[in-house]
């Protein structure tokens, strides 16, 4: 395991949050929540973004674009993925309200 | 309030009333002032601004935009276009002007212009509008 693979890990241990793809729970790390509700034609949007990091190790294949993943009982919208193939360590969700 | 003053409203209320008696219509309706929590899919009318057809008529020249929204991730396109579909016929029908009227007893839409459609994508989400350009009066006639 490299020296990265082992800060993400413990990132992860120092401040965990589980989150549900699908039906399977993993625990990774919330890095932004930014939060805001719009108000449109028809009534207030939604408008939160937030980046989740998780361990690849847990992500052997990675989820769908655009797929869900709930959060702190929050229903969010998988819309970037990042990833570090060099060392293999580290995956990042980018993650919008599913609603907007 | 005078009823020359909420005519913008009585259309989006009589639009949204169309979509809410349609029995194959399962898709949330809003007016465009509505303050309640969105999502999608939905399906929005909007009625901009109005402009007095001969000064002193009474009647109003009315762009009456309804739009439907669907997430790309939660729906087919063709799914989406079905909905467009019975949408679109519900307010391109030819008896329109008179159902709309019959939604609001102040409210009468005395003819149709034009009809027009639109269509985009939006972030995630597909989007189809129908506008229809009507003549409408804020009473009962």
């Amino acid at each position: 395991m490299s020296e990265y693979t082992d800060d993400i890990a413990e990132m992860i241990a120092d401040l965990p949050v589980s989150y549900v793809i699908g039906v399977t729970t993993y625990t990774g790390t919330i890095g932004t929540v930014d939060k805001g509700n719009d108000l449109t034609e028809g009534g207030f949007l939604d408008d939160v973004d937030a980046v989740l990091i998780a361990k690849k190790s847990d992500h052997g294949t990675l989820p769908a674009i655009g797929s869900k993943l709930t959060l702190d009982s929050v229903v969010y919208r998988i819309t970037r993925i990042t990833t570090t193939p060099a060392d293999n360590a580290e995956v990042r969700f980018a993650l919008q309200d599913a609603t907007q | 309030m005078s009823d020359y003053n909420t005519l913008e409203q009585k259309l989006e209320g009589a639009a949204k009333d169309v979509l809410d008696d349609a029995s194959a219509w399962t898709i949330t309706a809003y007016t465009g002032e509505d303050d309640e929590d969105i999502g999608t899919p939905r399906v929005v009318c909007m009625v901009e601004s109005a402009e007095e057809e001969q000064l002193g008529t009474g009647n109003w020249r009315v762009s009456l935009t309804v739009r439907l929204t669907s997430n790309a991730d939660d729906s087919t396109a063709s799914a989406h276009a079905a909905n467009v579909e019975k949408m679109r016929d519900l307010f391109l029908d030819d008896d329109i002007a008179a159902t709309l009227s019959g939604n609001d007893a102040e409210f009468h839409v005395l003819g149709i212009y034009s009809r027009t459609t639109a269509k985009g994508i939006e972030e995630r989400n597909r989007f189809a509008d129908v506008t229809l350009e009507l003549l409408a009066a804020p009473y009962n006639l």
